[in-house]
This record gives structure tokens, sequence and C-alpha cells, in this order.
């Protein structure tokens, strides 16, 4: 089923991927079903970190991947499906920060970070976890959400920077700045928190 | 390299992924400089903690278990099958894509540079008018000098064949329009693509390949913007002043992940109102389209 924990858009897909997309090109949905298996976790994860809400980020991913399928056959490079289908889910996770927008909520990381615990994993009672991921998690989601995406794919992913351009869209050059702004917030708010008893 | 370059690239430099041109100009300038040592002691001890920390985060992220099954059953079935002759067209396209799309993207530059300036001040002779006056229809309407003696070609014969009074037409010498270059002044204002955010603040680091896949993107923008029927709408009765492709942009409840089209345009009391335009590159077409002003 979910074979996919870790389908990084910058691997190179196998033999047997590159004959699913060219299957679900053809408009076999079995094909792009097994698609779905190996990229929708990263997908939802891409979208989470724009989004940090779980219902709106899985709305997110269900549109781009029926966007995907339908636009399929404009994808001229299979290899590239990953990234391709990551700047989808990163469009389509703006169309949801476009409608927050519109019903008068401000689209500002201060009020929509939500932590990602509060989601996604229980409390640990004994303490086990360093407070230092505490803190890092805190940190990470108070940045602004593009550059969160960055710092994000550049650490869970190993990106590179032109990797990240891919994906969200954007010039290498503004994903240097994104990044080198994103360092410089970081650091920031870990010292905030550091300096707080 | 200055050192606001070098920070942008301090993180690949941690990381190792820096091209080598860049590699050494970056250690030539550590060399130099006490403050960018400092920061890269600071990112290296940042970095750490990134990379110990993000990952456990990143898989913890995970998606209802239910999500797969809901995405797979909202996948809609496949479109019909394109017919013979569409499928022969596509088949086509795949085999000999890189030729016809240059050939394409060729066409449609000159097509552009030839026509746009013309059709915009309304300079161009109009060939239909002339054909119009002599009784002929069905003339070319595209205002080129090829069109405009094609034009006076056809209106020749009726002239000669009409009878009194012979008036002679005037025939206006179409001048051949100047190339558009980037930010050129011509005739009702100003034509040109204006790099967005690199408009702004200059895309230090862009090497030739990366601008140039950047300029691609605009123009393909600017080909899916102008060819959108809405965006054709909304020039009724005004005139196309300025062409901006922009980044990414937010203007009130409008927020475009980019490229934007911004196109100004002006009314006939010469108000001018700005159209944004948010293109789709993925799936060739304009997500929306947003006029402030109205």
């Amino acid at each position: 089923m979910c074979s996919a924990e870790n389908t990084p858009a910058h691997r190179r897909p196998s033999e047997r991927e590159i004959d699913l997309i060219r299957r679900a090109k053809q408009g076999d949905r079995e094909a792009f079903g097994e698609l779905i298996e190996l990229h929708a976790v990263r997908a939802y994860r891409i979208a989470y970190a724009l989004l940090q809400s779980p219902e709106e980020s899985e709305d997110a991913v269900q549109e781009a991947f029926i966007t995907a399928f339908k636009s399929l056959r404009n994808l001229e490079s299979e290899e590239a499906f990953g990234s391709w289908l990551g700047r989808i889910v990163t469009t389509r996770a703006y169309d949801v920060l476009r409608g927050r927008q519109r019903g008068q909520k401000a689209i500002e990381a201060q009020t929509t970070a939500v932590q990602m615990d509060l989601a996604h994993r229980p409390r640990d009672p004994a303490g086990a976890r360093a407070d230092l991921t505490l803190d890092l998690e805190k940190a990470i989601a108070k940045l602004p959400e593009v550059h969160r995406l960055a710092v994000l794919l550049r650490y869970s992913e190993d990106a590179s920077t032109e990797q990240i351009a891919r994906v969200l869209n954007r010039p290498e050059g503004t994903v240097r700045r994104i990044l080198s702004e994103s360092y410089r917030l970081l650091r920031l708010y870990l010292e905030e928190s550091d300096a707080v008893p | 390299m200055r050192c606001h370059s070098v920070r942008e690239r301090l993180s690949e430099y941690v990381s190792g992924s820096l091209k080598p041109g860049d590699r050494r100009a970056v250690e030539d300038h550590l060399g130099r400089c006490e403050a960018c040592r400092k920061e890269l002691e600071s990112l290296k001890a940042l970095d750490a903690r990134l990379r110990q920390g993000i990952p456990a985060l990143w898989r913890e992220v995970k998606p209802s278990p239910a999500f797969e099954a809901r995405l797979k059953q909202a996948i809609p079935a496949p479109p019909e099958r394109p017919s013979r002759m569409a499928d022969r067209l596509v088949g086509l396209w795949q085999n000999h894509r890189q030729v016809l799309a240059g050939g394409i993207a060729a066409c449609l530059i000159l097509a552009l540079a030839i026509s746009l300036p013309l059709v915009l001040t309304g300079k161009g002779v109009q060939p239909d008018m002339i054909a119009q006056e002599s009784g002929q229809r069905g003339a070319p309407s595209i205002s080129t000098p090829e069109a405009d003696e094609y034009a006076l070609k056809m209106a020749a014969p009726s002239l000669s064949e009409s009878t009194p009074p012979v008036t002679p037409v005037p025939t206006p010498t179409p001048t051949p329009p100047p190339m558009p270059t980037a930010n050129q002044d011509m005739l009702s204002g100003t034509y040109g693509f204006v790099a967005g955010e690199s408009a702004a603040v200059p895309d230090e680091g862009l090497t030739f390949s990366e601008e140039m896949a950047v300029a691609k993107e605009r123009e393909l923008a600017l080909w899916i913007a102008l060819s959108d029927m809405r965006v054709k709408e909304s020039f009724k009765g005004k005139t196309l002043v300025a062409i901006e492709v922009e980044g990414p942009e937010m203007v009130g409840d409008f927020a475009c992940p980019g490229p934007t089209v911004v196109l100004t345009l002006r009314n006939g009391d010469g108000m001018e109102t700005n159209l944004y335009i948010c293109v789709d590159l993925d799936i060739h077409s304009v997500r929306e389209i947003l006029v402030p002003s109205e």
C-alpha cells in the first residue's frame, strides 16, 4: 500500500514507474492508482508544509491528483513526474490559502502556525523527545509558508536548490534568497525560544 | 562575490552542493571576510540542528489511513479516446516535438513582433477597410506589410473596373514595425517583459541557462494569457498600454503562485487599469483574472 514513505521528487524514477506514467498518460486509471501509492504521502507532506491543516491538505492533494491525471498528456518528460506533481500540489495549496484569505483570514504564518505535533503525533509523556526538537518544530511552524516548504524539502529530502525551485516553480536565485531568509528567521526564533527559561 | 551573494550560497557550501566555480568564489570571499566566516559557523550549527530534527518531523506527517483509497476513487474516468486524426497529430507532436515546438515558437514570436505594435497603435494599414471601400470582402484583417500588399492588390481590379468618379485611393506606405525588445518604448506605450521579482531585486547569481529558462517561462505565460478568451474580452474598447510578466503576485484576495501576467489597459477616458492574469504553466491555462478597480 503506502509504499512511498520516501519518494523524493529528485529520485530517478524506476523503469517500472516510467512505464506506469506512460500507461497513465493513455488514461490507464489502474496505473495512475499505483502512482498515487508511490506519491501520495510526499504530496500530502508538501501540502501540509504550506497549509498546516490535515483536512485542507488532503483536499488540496486530491485536487492536485485529479488535475495531474487530466493534464498528464502535457507532461513531456516522464522523469520529471515527481517535481511536476509537487508543483501542482503547491499550486492547489495556494488555492486553499487564497480561499482562506477570501474568508477574511489573513495569510500569516504566525496565525496559521498550528503545531505539527498536535495533528500528527502523540506527545511523548516521558519527555524523551528533546526540547530542542520541539523548539525546532515551533520555529519551523512560524516560518512563512513558502519558506517552510523550502526548508523542509532541503532537509527532509536533501533536495538541491534546483529541485526545490522546480517544486516551488520559482527561479533558483529566488529559492536561494528564500532559504537564506529562512535561516535568518530560524536563528531568530530559536534564539527567542532559547532565551525563555 | 559580495557578502550578500556569498551568504545566499553558504547553505549549499555547507552541504557540498555548490558548483565548483561558485565554491571557489565563496572560499575566496571567506578568506577575506571575517563577518561571513562567522555567518558560516553560525549556519553550520543551525544546519546540523536542522539535519538532525527535520527528517523525523517530516516522517511523522502522514495523511489519514483511508486517504489513498479516497484518492483512487476520486480519479475520474479517462478522457475519451481522441479521433484517429487527433491520434496522428499527437503522434506527430510526440515524435517531432522539439522541431515543431521550435518552429511554432519562432512563428509566434515573429507574428507578435510584426503585428502587435500595429494592432496596438492602429497605425497599420487597415486592409479590410480598403477592401470594403472598394467593394471587396474577405481581405485579410491582419495588418502587416504583406497583408497590406495583398489588400491593395485585391482592391486594384475593382478600382480599375469601376466607372467614374475615379478617385485615387490614398495608399499609405506601411512602415515595417520595429522588433520588440525588452522595455522598448513603442508608440502608444511601453511594451516589454519586465522581470517581476528580478526587476525589483535583481536575481544575483542566476546563470545564463537559468535566465533563459525564466525568459522561456515568461514567454509561455504571456502566450497562454493572451490566448485566453476572457482576456481577449477584457480588451474591448481599451488600449493595451503595457505588458509585464511577474512572478508570484498577491493583490487583495488575488494570490497567484506565479507567473502573473499584468496588462495595463487604458479606456477611452484615459483611465488605466491593471489586469492581473494568473497563469498555470503546468496545465497551460489561465487560473484566474483580476481587475482590481472593477
